[in-house]
Formats: C-alpha cells, sequence, structure tokens
C-alpha cells in the first residue's frame, strides 16, 4: 500500500497530516502578523510591503500551498471530528473529568469553525474588498491603497473592531492547544522540551490575540483618516 | 452508612436499559467498592430479582477485569485505583452514587455493567507479542538493557488493559492501552525484529476496532488506574510515522 494510501486511511496517520498542516499554518500566522505590524509605522511601509507581496510572481503557488494546507487541516480534522462523535453513541448520564480536560483543548472544534467563518470574511474585505481613496489631516491623498481600506474599514464600523478582537481570540484559543498537541502527535515528547514546548504554545496564543488585536483597535483610535468619496469617478 | 445506588440495568445487549434506583443500608466503610456491590446483590438475591452483573476477577487490583464508571470517572474518584481497590471511605452516609458501564461503541454492553472488551484482544491478536522462541526464563541481564529503557518498558507493561482509558476519553480512544503495549515491545531488544510490522498492525486493528481518535485531552492518563503516561502515546505516534516511511520490513 502506498505512503499516502495508509497515512489517509490510519488515524494516526490523518492526525500527523492534520498536527504538520497545523503547525504551517501558525508558522503563516506569525509571519502574516509580523508583515501586519507594518500598519503600525505608516502607510508607506505598510503598503510597500503590500505591493512587494501582491508583485511577488511567486505570491500565487504561495497563497495555493497555503489554500490546500488549511483545506486539508479542515477536511482530516473534520473527519475526525466525525469518528469521534461516532464512536460513543451512547452518552454517559453523569459525565465527568479527572481533571486533565480543559477549556481549550475540549473546543477545537468550535473555535476552528469560528475562524474558518472569521478567515472568509476576512479575505472578502481585504483581498477581494474594495480600495477605497483616503485623505489624511495633513491633505495627504492616498488611492488604491490597502493602508486606507484596512484603516477605514475599522474606523467606520466599532462592530467590525469588536468581532476582529473576539475572532483572533477564539483563533488564539486554537493555537494554544493546537501547537503543543501537534508535537504530541507527531511523537515529539520529553521530559526536558515537552514543558517548554506548552509554555511556547500559550506564549503564541498570547501573541496572537494581543498582536492581531492591537490592529483594529489602532485603526480605530490611533489614526486621523477620512474617507474622500469620489462622484466624478463613477 | 445508607447510599441511594442508581444502577444501569440492561438485560442485553439489545435491550436499551437504563437507570435503575436502589438504596443500600448499613454499608461499611472498610467494604470495597465491589464488596457493596455484593451486598447489594445478595439483597437482591434474597427478594428474587436479577442481580447486577458486573466484571471482576482478582480483586486485588491487578488483572483489569473490574470495570465501573462511578459517578462518571472511570474506576471512581481516586487516581491510580481500580474499582476494586476502591473502598467505601471515600463516601459518605447519604451519598448517591451513579454505577454506568464502559461507554464506547466497540465495547458493547453484555449485560448492566458488564461490556465486551474482545477489541482489545484483537489489538494484541495483531501485534502484542513477539514470535522469537524466547525458551525459559533467561538469566538476569543475559541481554543488556539500559536501566531507563528497562524502566520506561516496565512502566508502559504495567498496564492491565481494563479499557479506562477508552471509558474516560471523551472520543471514546484506545490510544493509551494500544500505545502501551506499542511501547513496552519497541522499547526492549526482543521486540526489535517486528518493531515496523507490529505497530502499523496493531494501529490498523486498533482503527477497525471502532474506537475513536485522540485529540490529547489526556483524560486517559487521570483515569489510567495504573498511571500510564501519556509519553506513551508520543512514542507510539513516533514509532507509527517511522514504520510507515520504512515499511514493514526495515
Amino acid at each position: 500500500m502506498s505512503l499516502l494510501r495508509r497515512t489517509l486511511r490510519s488515524s494516526i496517520g490523518r492526525k500527523q497530516i492534520v498536527a504538520i498542516t497545523g503547525l504551517g499554518l501558525v508558522l503563516f500566522l506569525v509571519g502574516h502578523l509580523a508583515g501586519n505590524l507594518l500598519l503600525l509605522i505608516g502607510h508607506e511601509a505598510f503598503d510597500e510591503y503590500a505591493q512587494m507581496l501582491e508583485k511577488n510572481p511567486l505570491l500565487i503557488p504561495a497563497e495555493i500551498i497555503l489554500l490546500s494546507m488549511f483545506l486539508v487541516h479542515v477536511g482530516l480534522a473534520l473527519k475526525t471530528n466525525l469518528e469521534n462523535r461516532s464512536a460513543r453513541s451512547q452518552a454517559y448520564i453523569v459525565s465527568g473529568s479527572t481533571g486533565k480536560k480543559n477549556f481549550f483543548n475540549s473546543t477545537m472544534v468550535a473555535t476552528g469553525i469560528i475562524t474558518l467563518i472569521f478567515l472568509i470574511l476576512h479575505l472578502i474585505h481585504f483581498k477581494f474588498g474594495e480600495r477605497p481613496v483616503g485623505r489624511f489631516p495633513d491633505g495627504t491623498v492616498l488611492e488604491g491603497s490597502l493602508y486606507v481600506a484596512v484603516v477605514l474599514y475599522f474606523k467606520e464600523s466599532f462592530l467590525a473592531v469588536v468581532w476582529y478582537v473576539v475572532a483572533v481570540t477564539v483563533l488564539s484559543f486554537h493555537v494554544t492547544h493546537g501547537f503543543q498537541s501537534a508535537f504530541q502527535t507527531l511523537g515529539i515528547h520529553h521530559n526536558r522540551y515537552t514543558p517548554m514546548i506548552r509554555w511556547t504554545s500559550i506564549g503564541l496564543g498570547a501573541i496572537i490575540a494581543i498582536g492581531y488585536s492591537i490592529l483594529p483597535l489602532y485603526c480605530k483610535f490611533g489614526v486621523e483618516l477620512e474617507r474622500v468619496v469620489q462622484e466624478a469617478s463613477k | 452508612m445508607n447510599l441511594t445506588l442508581k444502577v444501569w440495568r440492561q438485560k442485553n445487549g439489545k435491550d436499551k436499559g437504563g437507570i435503575e434506583s436502589y438504596p443500600l443500608s448499613d454499608v461499611s466503610p472498610d467494604m470495597s467498592f465491589l464488596e457493596m456491590l455484593d451486598v447489594l446483590n445478595e439483597e437482591l438475591m434474597k427478594k428474587g430479582e436479577d442481580p447486577v452483573a458486573f466484571d471482576h476477577d482478582c480483586r486485588e487490583g491487578i488483572c483489569g477485569m473490574c470495570s465501573l464508571v462511578i459517578n462518571g470517572q472511570a474506576h471512581g474518584p481516586e487516581r491510580g485505583t481500580t474499582v476494586c481497590q476502591l473502598h467505601m471511605r471515600h463516601y459518605k452516609d447519604g451519598d448517591t452514587i451513579y454505577i454506568e458501564p464502559w461507554r464506547a461503541d466497540a465495547f458493547p454492553v453484555v449485560k448492566d455493567l458488564v461490556v465486551d472488551r474482545t477489541a482489545f484482544d484483537n489489538v494484541i491478536e495483531a501485534g502484542g507479542f513477539i514470535s522469537v522462541r524466547t525458551g525459559s526464563a533467561p538469566d538476569a541481564n543475559a541481554i543488556p538493557i539500559p536501566k531507563q529503557n528497562a524502566d520506561l518498558a516496565m512502566d508502559a507493561a504495567s498496564c492491565i488493559g481494563c479499557g479506562a482509558c477508552v471509558a474516560a476519553c471523551p472520543n471514546a480512544s484506545a490510544m493509551l492501552f494500544v500505545s502501551a503495549k506499542v511501547s513496552q515491545l519497541s522499547l526492549l531488544p526482543q521486540g526489535q525484529p517486528e518493531r515496523n510490522k507490529r505497530v502499523l498492525a496493531m494501529v490498523k486493528a486498533m482503527d477497525e476496532g471502532g474506537f475513536g481518535n485522540c485529540t490529547n485531552y489526556e483524560e486517559c492518563e487521570g483515569a489510567c488506574p495504573k498511571e500510564i503516561s501519556v509519553s506513551n502515546i508520543a512514542r507510539m505516534n513516533r514509532e507509527y510515522a517511522r514504520a510507515s516511511i520504512l515499511g514493514e520490513e526495515s
């Protein structure tokens, strides 16, 4: 039997693919955060970075890889979850815990689904959304700028700010369990390093929650920018 | 002390089953949990009722037969303890105690609190052995084994195959049991010739048994009467990846 077929058929093989793609997606999250934090420096830095990515011929292949990792991660995780649900068709009348189960590891499906919804809306807003024209208080006008699009999106909707902060916090819960769980699934367990991995996992969750929450809050309260309505261009 | 027992009663695998309530008086705190059930059964038999069926054998905590979920906890509230070693001194007068069988589709209920754990036997049959002739017990230290490996193998070998890991796992996964068996043999020189073949076959048998998948809740470790560590699950994951890549024979 081929390696891929055997891996996809076995419970452990499938979870190891979920773990590898999950770690890949965490890497993306960290890189994406680092890039997005350029927003705090200013529109030149952020737009230069955005254009550098958009002009790169490797962007499309990278996006395809990212999308496939995501689809594989979600697909196999859902299959695993459906199997788990059918493995105990009659539930306990009294359900107990030995204290090992916690909020993070028992909400993976819920946090994953919320993240999926968030991601779809996120792509609609920023990847495929409009690029309005913005004017700074000093009179500078920016056209076709992603910076303007992002800042105005949050500036004009308080709900969007709340939704982003909630969604990235939920995503951080997913990463808090997922990161360390991936190492266990891949067989990496060591008395010295496993505690470090667990702390790193919590740290990563915190960085993602705080780092990504700063951005909408900064756009809402930290930037002076207004939308220029261009009736002539229509 | 006086107790109210809420016991799962089910005539056979096809019966729907349900909870029955039994008041039990004059329970001694020195009794084990199973002795308390013996008293209940004597009372039931005196009244001409069907006694509660439950699995038990050694009553010394080593055979792995007893298998009760007490108030939602496999083997009850004490850590590192089988039900037969759980004593009534951990309960107080007036307590209501729910007693249910292991719940997993891979372990169908035979009657009342007795479940069929053949799925575990199938996993062992698939690879939980070594097929070299071992002869009679060898002299101590005839085969040099590093102390830490001997300790880890011994820890894994202490698994009594009771199935509490499956019962406690929110996914009804058998990973702790299977990983203990895989670890025990993969850590020792005698287990090396069939190392790759074994883990692939045992995981396949586990998957075919209808257990759920591990999502690292680690409830199994908390419920295990032998306190088997989830580090064994990581070892099995490692062994499985290695065997998948290298193939059965190498």
